[in-house]
């Protein structure tokens, strides 16, 4: 391999150096939006801990549990054999239903077992966003990555076949 | 002829293409997945939409492409065309499949399923299973011109299915949503409608370059092999 044909191959793995590099930012940007905005504890890690302050909580709301009303609404959320009594007041949500998997903010009272909300919105399922990411970004790069790098090799092997004489001739 | 101009086209315009594409991607991306709010009712799983949408598009671009190239390709009968078509046609299939996958885990936690005989989803499928069929064609001929005439010919005919792709949504009931972006007007929201077009534009020229790296590439491959069976004829003629 001659000196430029190296050198032309070394700006591709470069190039694509940079590209994982800003994937790896957004990602990381992404998750650091998770862990602030959207990350929060099962009704078991909930129980164990026992936070003090405003946290988020996930779990599916308890068929026959709930009673909904225009500005305050009450039912039980439960995760595996786990299950917290919670009030929510605020603004009637259309996303509040019987075992809907749900995530809500407010704060835990241990003594009376129970969670006061004031926020609460639909399970973010964030497993399946980045199922989702990485099933598209990652064979995309490999692909593109693994084109532009056969295309370089085939230029290569075309100049070395011009130089090729049989044996013989 | 055709095949210097369209190749001297090709290298020059690759680059800035591609390079606009990394860009409009990468901020689509974080866009979509910093800066965008979470839907009323599907909360933050919407943000499968950014690569979902953008890469069904591509797919269906890509057809269009594949079929343009093979309606010229039977008129010129010039090589370089049926390269673009082929190559229209690989990047055609990565893009249909993934549209699918995306579409199948984003059906799961608001549909409920993994996949579901809806005429959208069905005529996707079709869409798939023809480029695999063209791809598979073209293995199956010895004969260069004869590959690329029932592929052209192949190509041509699964075009029907493209309207009953875009159309599914409008002429049946479907569990799939209708168009948000259409004729009749914008129904998405504007914090997410931003990234979604970034990420449309960013994925079309990306779509553009692939079929332009694509189409080199193949041109590349048939002239090594050309130059070895000229360079293989030549030994054996000296036995």
């Amino acid at each position: 391999m001659k000196l430029g044909e190296r050198e032309s191959l070394r700006i591709i793995y470069f190039r694509w150096a940079i590209v994982l590099i800003i994937l790896g930012a957004i990602g990381v940007l992404g998750y650091l939006r998770y862990e602030k905005e959207v990350a929060a504890f099962s009704t078991e890690a909930l129980l164990r801990e026992r936070p003090n302050q405003v946290v988020r909580v996930r779990g599916t709301v308890v068929p026959g549990t709930l009673i909904k009303g225009e500005l305050e609404s009450v039912f039980n959320l439960e995760e595996g054999q786990t299950e917290i009594a919670v009030r929510y007041i605020g603004k009637e949500d259309d996303n509040l239903r019987e075992l809907k998997q749900m995530v809500l903010q407010g704060i835990f009272d241990p003594n009376k077992m129970a969670f006061s909300a004031d926020k609460i919105s639909p399970n973010p399922h964030y497993g399946f966003i980045l199922a989702a990411y990485l099933v598209s970004i990652v064979p995309l790069v490999f692909f593109l990555f693994g084109m532009e790098r056969k295309m370089m090799m085939l230029s290569i092997l075309i100049k070395e076949e011009k130089g090729y004489q049989p044996e013989g001739s | 002829m055709i095949t210097q101009r369209f190749l001297g086209k090709c290298r020059k315009l690759e680059g800035p293409i591609g390079a606009l594409a990394g860009v409009l991607i990468f901020v689509g991306l974080y866009l979509g997945l910093v800066v965008s709010p979470a839907d009323y009712y599907q909360g933050e799983v919407v943000r499968i939409m950014y690569v979902h949408v953008p890469f069904a598009k591509c797919a269906m671009l890509a057809y269009i492409t594949v079929f343009i190239g093979s309606c010229l390709y039977l008129w010129k009968k010039d090589p370089i065309i049926d390269n673009f078509s082929h190559a229209a046609a690989g990047v055609g299939v990565f893009f249909t499949a993934i549209a699918l996958i995306t579409g199948s885990i984003w059906a799961k936690p608001t549909w409920n399923t993994w996949w579901t005989w809806d005429p959208r989803l069905v005529s996707f499928m079709i869409l798939l299973l023809i480029l695999i069929g063209y791809l598979m064609l073209r293995t199956f001929v010895d004969d260069k011109r004869k590959e690329a005439t029932y592929a052209a010919v192949l190509a041509i005919i699964g075009f029907v299915d493209l309207p009953i792709v875009y159309f599914s949504v409008e002429w049946w009931r479907t569990l799939h949503q209708p168009l948000s972006v259409s004729m009749r007007g914008v129904s998405i929201a504007p914090g997410m409608l931003k990234p979604l077009l970034f990420m449309a534009i960013g994925t079309s020229l990306l779509l553009v370059y692939m079929v332009m790296i694509r189409t080199q590439m193949l041109y590349l491959q048939y002239l090594l092999e050309a130059k070895r069976g000229g360079l293989l004829s030549n030994a054996e003629g000296m036995k």
